[in-house]
């Protein structure tokens, strides 16, 4: 299947303004260096419409393998970053679909809606991994201990828990404060840049 | 309450009920009141798009923890902390359901515990500060790397590491900072995750989690069931991403790797995690070279390269190899390990070293084998007085044939045929298939056998034979064979059959096959140079596979022509998928 632009600037409604928009594609070689910039928009956009880690991870690694699959049919000049949500778009819809009697299923509506909220700020991804290293940095080494566990070693909640010796319930709470400490220093951090 | 009272309290609402939604922990009425939130609240639906995007960027951008890991000199920012306390004493309580820690020791395991990894930087600093004492108790607690347990050995056949350390089944295995170098034998390893691995020595690895594998060099083979998929194998110049198959890789010592996809598909990555490379999908049959600039090539795929699976009973490793019915009745397990014996004799059940020229008679009773936990029987194949039996289990032939009785030597396998057809001397005045026999018997009779008479291919030293004269039948248990692969399946047996060389050419016979007492192959009055390719399909349910050579009820000639029946299944093979 192959997408023209408007098709998928019409499909996504995405953070479609994106720098990243033309990227001319020499050869195979670049598909790596393509998704780089866009998986976590890629990542974002499927969590928007499902909510759940290990689900999330399962659609994304999908995807990529369908978007690897198909980078011969991805027409240079087009948005990778689009053309990578329309693949997951369908994704999502076959997830959804199988798990149709789940009472954990986001319905539509919320996925609509949380898309306008992306489409608000087109720059928000580059800006954010801009001050977010920054934040991460001002951590307590126990608190980036925490996050390392989550995010580089891929451990769940549970699992964290049994590292500490602590409950789950102390680990929601950490994990908790150290995201809303991190989404404080962001908007602090970039309200500064823009005063400046 | 004040209107930013409020909106910490939203924010730190929606912050648990996210939490507890990408952990898989929410309850039915907090994820109902989740999409109330956000369906109806746009402030919650802004916080809750940020905190998704926080957490994508965390998991993807590598570069934003990768070089965190020197924990030791960040500095610890004060100000965030008391800025967000005032958030956290203002929020409401949301309930986090208490789950059950769930029972994980299924059966008891030995967990060996490993020693506290210290970063560089931490151990300086514990040098440093040996005065401190207080500054060490804080140190101990947060500076060693976490253990984290992310894998089991689960099989092992005579393997020695470089440290020494008896990894033994059931030792758990750490996540690691340094590699772990197999200096001898083969070590089976279960990540948490699902996957499981078969090392072979030399080789040099490292677990990084429960479903990620570094190979630094040596050979791997991965089999990674549909709920593992994912599981990902890195080499110094490559990643494996597996899709839900079996694969082996082998690592050289120039950081150069080659893929062998045996089953379903994965994708390839040249370069290492960070690098752009190129990508490609790999399917079962396919292989891939990768060099050292990182361009991958299309190479011959190799099937039996790889250790696959360990059976550390018989002290060998399964390379996905068929089975070989003739070392089966060496003594063997079928994968070439049978020494023992040259053969079973056809009225005791017992393997023999030596063979007797001997003709004789049998009664056509069942005689059951217990040298071999892979052939159930013998017998001697006579159907004139009705049905006979051909399983321990009771199983009968209803159509065998009418014999005499009478049988030859024994149950025979030919390891090698080495002697040669052609090198009977054109001015002997004796025919050649005689001068064959005679210098076979000259030179050892009749382990240095034999080709068949009309096969157009020479056969080579892989070659191997199991000879069967008129009238003699065999029964295999296939069971304890397939209890052996827990991988693997077995799908058919397979040989070439007909008459053998040494044999004066007016011999003729007859063959059958049996599964669990049911004809699957009837072939009469076989002779020069008549050929029958064998290929019986088996399903996993089928346990007796029955071999019967009878004398060809056609011959005039009687008792004098089935002295002459040698019958030869050349590759006699159980095949496995």
């Amino acid at each position: 299947m192959n997408y023209s632009y408007k098709e998928l600037k019409n499909t996504a409604g995405w953070n479609m303004d994106n720098k990243d928009k033309l990227i001319s594609v020499s050869d195979s070689k670049s598909f790596l260096s393509l998704l780089r910039r866009c998986q976590t928009q890629i990542h974002t956009y499927i969590l928007c419409q499902v909510p759940n880690r290990n689900d999330a991870e399962d659609i994304l690694q999908d995807t990529i393998v369908v978007m690897l699959d198909k980078f011969s049919e991805y027409r240079e000049g087009t948005s990778f970053l689009a053309w990578g949500i329309a693949i997951a778009r369908n994704k999502i819809k076959s997830f959804k679909y199988k798990n149709r009697n789940s009472k954990m299923i986001f319905d539509d509506s919320i996925g609509r809606l949380l898309e306008q909220e992306a489409s608000k700020n087109p720059e928000f991804f580059q800006d954010e991994s801009r001050v977010l290293k920054g934040c991460v940095e001002k951590l307590e080494p126990k608190h980036k201990r925490y996050l390392l566990l989550r995010y580089e070693q891929d451990m769940t909640y549970r699992e964290i828990g049994r590292q500490f010796n602590v409950s789950m319930q102390a680990v929601y709470k950490m994990m908790t404060r150290i995201q809303l400490s991190l989404l404080h220093c962001v908007r602090l951090s970039l309200q500064r840049e823009s005063s400046l | 309450m004040t209107h930013s009272n409020n909106s910490n309290k939203l924010l730190h609402e929606v912050a648990t009920l996210l939490a507890l939604c990408m952990e898989g922990d929410i309850q039915p009425e907090q994820f109902d009141h989740l999409q109330t939130l956000l369906r109806g609240n746009p402030a919650a639906r802004e916080h809750y798009y940020r905190l998704l995007a926080m957490h994508a960027t965390l998991q993807e951008t590598e570069s934003i923890l990768a070089l965190q890991n020197d924990l030791s000199k960040t500095p610890y920012d004060q100000e965030l902390w008391d800025a967000l306390s005032v958030e956290e004493q203002t929020a409401t309580a949301i309930e986090i359901p208490l789950v059950k820690q769930p029972e994980e020791i299924i059966q008891h395991v030995e967990r060996k515990k490993i020693p506290f990894a210290f970063s560089k930087s931490s151990r300086f600093t514990f040098a440093a500060s040996i005065a401190a004492s207080l500054l060490i108790i804080l140190l101990l607690r947060f500076a060693p790397q976490p253990i984290v347990e992310v894998a089991t050995v689960t099989n092992s056949i005579n393997s020695i590491f470089s440290d020494n350390k008896p990894y033994q089944p059931g030792t758990r295995l750490a996540r690691q900072d340094d590699p772990l170098w197999l200096q001898k034998g083969v070590i089976e390893i279960e990540f948490d995750y699902g996957a499981s691995v078969v090392i072979e020595a030399p080789a040099e690895f490292k677990l990084n989690s429960e479903e990620n594998i570094s190979l630094l060099s040596g050979r791997l083979y991965a089999h990674v069931p549909d709920r593992s998929k994912g599981f990902m194998v890195e080499t110094p110049n490559s990643r494996v991403i597996d899709l839900g198959t079996e694969f082996g890789i082998k690592v050289d010592f120039d950081g150069t790797s080659a893929l062998h996809m045996i089953k379903g598909k994965a994708s390839l990555f040249s370069g290492s995690r960070g690098q752009t490379g190129q990508g490609q999908i790999l399917t079962a049959g396919q292989a891939r070279h990768v060099d050292s600039k990182g361009d991958i090539q299309t190479i011959q795929m190799r099937e039996n390269e790889f250790a696959r699976t360990l059976l550390p009973d018989q002290g060998i490793v399964w390379r996905g190899q068929d089975f070989d019915l003739a070392d089966i009745v060496r003594g063997g397990s079928g994968l070439g390990t049978g020494k023992s014996g040259i053969g079973i004799d056809p009225t005791t059940g017992n393997s023999i070293s030596i063979i007797r020229p001997q003709d004789l008679h049998g009664q056509g009773e069942y005689t059951p084998v217990s040298f071999s936990p892979f052939i159930d029987g013998v017998f001697i194949p006579d159907g004139g007085h009705g049905p006979i039996t051909v399983s321990s289990e009771g199983h009968q032939c209803t159509d065998c044939p009418d014999t005499d009785g009478f049988f030859r030597y024994e149950i025979i396998s030919c390891p090698q045929m080495v002697v040669d057809p052609n090198r009977y001397k054109s001015d002997d005045p004796r025919p050649r298939e005689e001068q064959l026999m005679l210098m076979a018997m000259q030179e050892g009779y009749p382990s240095r056998l034999m080709g068949l008479h009309a096969a157009k291919q020479k056969p080579g030293p892989e070659d191997t034979s199991l000879l069967l004269h008129a009238n003699m039948g065999l029964t295999f248990d296939l069971q304890p064979l397939q209890a052996m692969l827990p991988g693997g399946k077995i799908v058919r047996f397979s040989a070439l059959f007909g008459i053998a060389e040494v044999c004066p050419e007016p011999s003729d016979l007859d063959l059958m096959v049996l599964v669990d007492g049911r004809t699957q192959l009837k072939k009469q009055d076989i002779a020069h140079p008549n050929l029958v390719d064998i290929q019986i399909e088996l399903s996993e349910s089928d346990r007796f596979l029955t071999l019967m050579v009878t004398e060809s009820g056609s011959n005039s000639l009687g008792g004098l022509n089935a002295a002459l029946d040698w019958g030869l299944f050349l590759n006699p093979k159980v095949e496995i998928e």
